[in-house]
């Protein structure tokens, strides 16, 4: 049997394993807004100094953190170059120029737009690294749990918080079961001479209907069974109902929250004592 | 009082515009006492699922009522207390777990149910060690095999505390293994008091109820023991139902030996053989070897396949070889999970072996690029459940797909397409209609028609009778052996036939094919295979139910072989022995 994998779970029993998973999400939600309010050097130094602890501490693996970073490589280099050429600022130390002309712009590289590109840059990679260090240390299934009690006074302002978080339990439910299926239709109809692979944008999208249709049925039959069972097991999305998960908010929460708090205040700190780079 | 009570209840489902809806359920009144175990039989669409449904309020009556202890389904406030009480088991394993670990499914009626955390766990934990499933409590449901899926589905209606499940065919999409661990579940249930609606296509399965129904066209035509009911041979024919594996023995075993007692279970038949037989059978008439192969090339060959999945350590296949001969059916056996679906696949190039070579009639089908293309002609594989292949319009352009892929002309099409589904029995009229709108058992042929209609060489079906009522297995056996007869080559098709019911494979194959742990553990005549019972049931398989009734007494693999060696070697009931007496001993 294959693996399918949903989200990027690293199963272990770090300190970050074990934390609540309210506590989670609302401290790297808090750290994201710390990150932004880094305006210096020395503050983006206390962020990162953070974000590598944490790291440390989730005991996932670099080389998996470093994949985590991989989309956004694309990303960060364009910004990075971007930044270098265009920004001139005030201090205008020009570091390099350019012998030739594009246009009326000569590309100049300043000591300023080299620093921007920098700073810029390590707070995408803290924000990135921060993020998916929740993602690598709470399974799907518990960050919707704790997304859910999180997000429960809402329910007040009539919004259903409780079939929302019942959704995203379906869907990641019902994704490998999906992708199995597809898996199978996809290898009755190559059986039946279908050509999946070759030919022109119009004729593979064409070539597809095969594929779909039969997916579209069966996602159909999936949810009125599925319905079914639910009903059977008394679930109406209307009658208040109770969780068999217990989370209990303990020490380390605290000291997780004790920290993120002190690295906040260090940083608006910083914003005091130090000139903004940006 | 009856537990649950249906008073001259009718049902219909909502018709299309302009026609007048049939009811699924007709004038039918029952009563189910607490703590009986119940199996409900009948051809698919006599309305047993609808009866299923109405015992917990999912449907309610037109007319008549549903009281389930006394509570009427079709009042609002007494939902939620009758579908506590009345839990339900669906088919499909995979659409009626709901969480994403095992242990908050079982968790999810009783969280519905508004019941405090403390006593979810509690509740959690004693249903999931009910069901033998407590050490996979962590588990993810996509992982676990289908029995262990159905048995955790049995978990989260236990976990409700009600008094009485309802199986809605819930071992018909399970491999024998599956079937056995959620019949003995059942048992245990039942011993313990619930009381139990067991809807099943599987007489064996019937034989063990307290009671037996039997429904037609939404009505109930027979009710009684399970001997009273199955006694009347005639009448289950005619309701579209069989005989359990042990009366069809029996009544083979009457027609040569007409003191042979009427048996319902395999030990009852058992006994009655070894009454009847007095000492040993002789041995088995030498078969003419068949040894030189059909004349022809092989059309398929298999030379040292192998095959693993990325990302697994494991070889899904390893090391298979084997040669397909013109005309030959060959059977693999091997339970789920066991690398059988996957060798399927290398055997048209779906999947490209790591090692290994596949040949198909004499040519290497990876030597170029194209190939693997060029072997779909070749070799054609109808997969479990082919009805969900299904897309087009109508049927006829359905079964259409392939030779319009393969490029044959209008006119060589539309004649394929009528003589493919003259094969497997489908009405002329049916081709216009949409594939959606056929019965299960239609869709089932109407899908096979798709694969029949490109004559493939050589035809794979991956257990094609799975999930069918015994006269939709009827029909779709005989279309496969009137393909067989078919004569549009000069060398007859090839067949390759997976399958986990071991009578069928004793009947049909020229050959057996062992799958264990993705390798080729034994291959040879079903004689062969079958005489090493002890090394079959160490891998989880069984041997033909007639060789298990003939146990002790000689080697027999079908029916067909029983009648034709029992009067042969004299064998005659023992001096004194009245045909009456075997029944009595066989029924204590």
């Amino acid at each position: 049997m294959r693996e399918i994998t949903i989200g990027q779970y690293y199963s272990g029993k770090s300190v970050l394993h074990r934390m609540d998973a309210r506590m989670k999400l609302a401290l790297t939600v808090l750290f994201m807004a710390a990150i932004f309010l880094c305006k210096s050097f020395p503050a983006l130094a206390i962020a990162g100094a953070a974000g590598i602890l944490i790291a440390a501490l989730s005991g996932v693996p670099v080389g998996m953190l470093l994949r985590s970073l991989r989309p956004i490589l694309m990303l960060v280099l364009f910004t990075s170059v971007l930044n270098i050429l265009y920004v001139q600022g005030e201090d205008t130390t020009i570091w390099w120029r350019a012998t030739f002309h594009i246009g009326t712009w000569t590309p100049t590289i300043t000591k300023e737009g080299v620093f921007t590109a920098i700073f810029t840059t390590s707070r995408i990679i803290i924000l990135i690294l921060v993020s998916s260090i929740l993602t690598y240390t709470t399974t799907p299934s518990m960050l919707t749990t704790g997304l859910e009690r999180l997000l429960r006074p809402l329910n007040k302002l009539h919004v259903p918080v409780g079939i929302f978080a019942m959704m995203m339990t379906l869907a990641l439910r019902f994704v490998p079961t999906l992708i199995e299926e597809a898996d199978r239709i996809m290898s009755a109809q190559k059986s039946r001479g279908a050509n999946l692979d070759t030919g022109s944008i119009l004729k593979r999208i064409r070539a597809f209907v095969p594929i779909l249709v039969p997916m579209f049925v069966s996602a159909f039959r999936c949810a009125a069974e599925l319905a079914n069972a639910m009903e059977s097991r008394c679930y109406t999305g209307v009658h208040p109902r109770t969780s068999a998960k217990v989370l209990k908010l303990c020490a380390r929460d605290w000291c997780a929250f004790g920290f993120v708090v002190l690295m906040t205040a260090g940083i608006a700190v910083c914003g005091r004592l130090f000139p903004a780079v940006l | 009082m009856a537990f649950i009570e249906f008073q001259d209840v009718t049902y219909a489902y909502a018709a299309e515009e302009g026609q007048i809806p049939t009811p699924a359920v007709k004038h039918i009144s029952l009563e189910v006492n607490a703590g009986q175990f119940i199996a409900l039989l009948g051809a698919n669409g006599s309305g047993k699922s609808t009866c299923a449904k109405l015992c917990n309020g999912l449907l309610l009556p037109d007319a008549g009522k549903v009281l389930v202890d006394g509570m009427d389904t079709a009042a609002e406030e007494n939902i939620f207390d009758i579908r506590r009480r009345v839990g339900m088991v669906f088919q499909n394993p995979d659409n009626q777990i709901v969480a994403a670990i095992v242990e908050d499914d079982v968790a999810f009626g009783p969280e519905n149910l508004a019941i405090p955390p403390k006593e979810i766990h509690e509740r959690v934990e004693e249903s999931l060690r009910a069901v033998g499933m407590w050490a996979l409590r962590h588990a993810e449901p996509y992982k676990l095999s289908g029995g262990q899926k159905q048995r955790v589905a049995i978990a989260g209606a236990l976990a409700m505390r009600g008094d009485c499940i309802v199986f809605d065919e819930s071992t018909a999409m399970l491999d024998p293994r599956g079937r056995r661990e959620v019949m003995e579940t059942i048992h245990t249930l039942h011993r313990e008091g619930k009381t139990i609606l067991l809807i099943t296509h599987f007489m064996e399965e019937a034989l063990q109820a307290d009671r037996v129904l039997v429904m037609q066209e939404g009505e109930i035509t027979a009710d009684g023991t399970p001997r009273e009911v199955f006694s009347r041979t005639a009448y289950l024919r005619e309701a579209g139902l069989e005989l359990p594996p042990a009366a069809k023995l029996s009544e083979a075993l009457q027609t040569v030996l007409p003191a042979f007692p009427v048996c319902l279970t395999e030990e009852e038949c058992a006994a009655a053989i070894k009454l009847f037989a007095g000492e040993k059978l002789q041995r088995a008439p030498e078969t003419p070897d068949t040894g030189s192969p059909p004349p022809g090339a092989p059309p398929l060959c298999l030379s040292g396949v192998t095959f693993s999945y990325p990302h697994t350590k494991s070889h899904a296949v390893n090391d298979v070889s084997f040669t397909l001969h013109p005309g030959e059916l060959l059977a693999i056996i091997g339970h789920t999970g066991s690398g059988k679906s996957t060798l399927l696949q290398t055997c048209n190039g779906l999947i490209k072996p790591s090692a290994g070579t596949v040949f198909v009639a004499g040519k290497n089908i990876w030597e170029n690029k194209k190939s693997p293309a060029e072997a779909r002609k070749t070799v054609g594989i109808c997969f479990q459940y082919p009805e969900y292949q299904l897309f087009e319009e109508t049927v006829e352009k359905d079964i259409a797909f392939g030779p319009h892929n393969m490029g044959w002309s209008e006119e060589e099409i539309a004649a394929a397409v009528q003589s493919a589904a003259a094969l497997v029995g489908l009405d002329p009229a049916l081709l216009n209609e949409s594939p959606f709108e056929l019965s299960g058992g239609e869709k089932r042929r109407a899908a096979l028609a798709g694969i029949l209609v490109m004559r493939p060489q050589v035809l794979i079906l991956d257990e094609p009778v799975a999930g069918l009522d015994p006269r939709g297995k009827t029909q779709i056996m005989d279309a496969i052996y009137r393909y067989r007869q078919t004569k549009n080559s000069s060398v007859p098709p090839a067949v390759i036939l997976v399958s986990h019911n071991m009578d069928d494979v004793a009947e049909l194959a020229d050959r057996v094919l062992v799958m264990e742990n993705g390798s080729c553990t034994m291959i040879g005549s079903p004689a062969e295979v079958f005489a090493q019972r002890k090394r079959l049931e160490a891998m989880g398989l069984g041997v033909p139910s007639v060789t298990r009734m003939f146990d002790g007494v000689g080697e027999v693999f079908t029916v067909r072989e029983a009648v034709r060696r029992v009067p042969l070697r004299g064998i005659m009931p023992r001096r004194g022995t009245s045909a009456a007496k075997p029944q009595e001993g066989a029924a204590e």
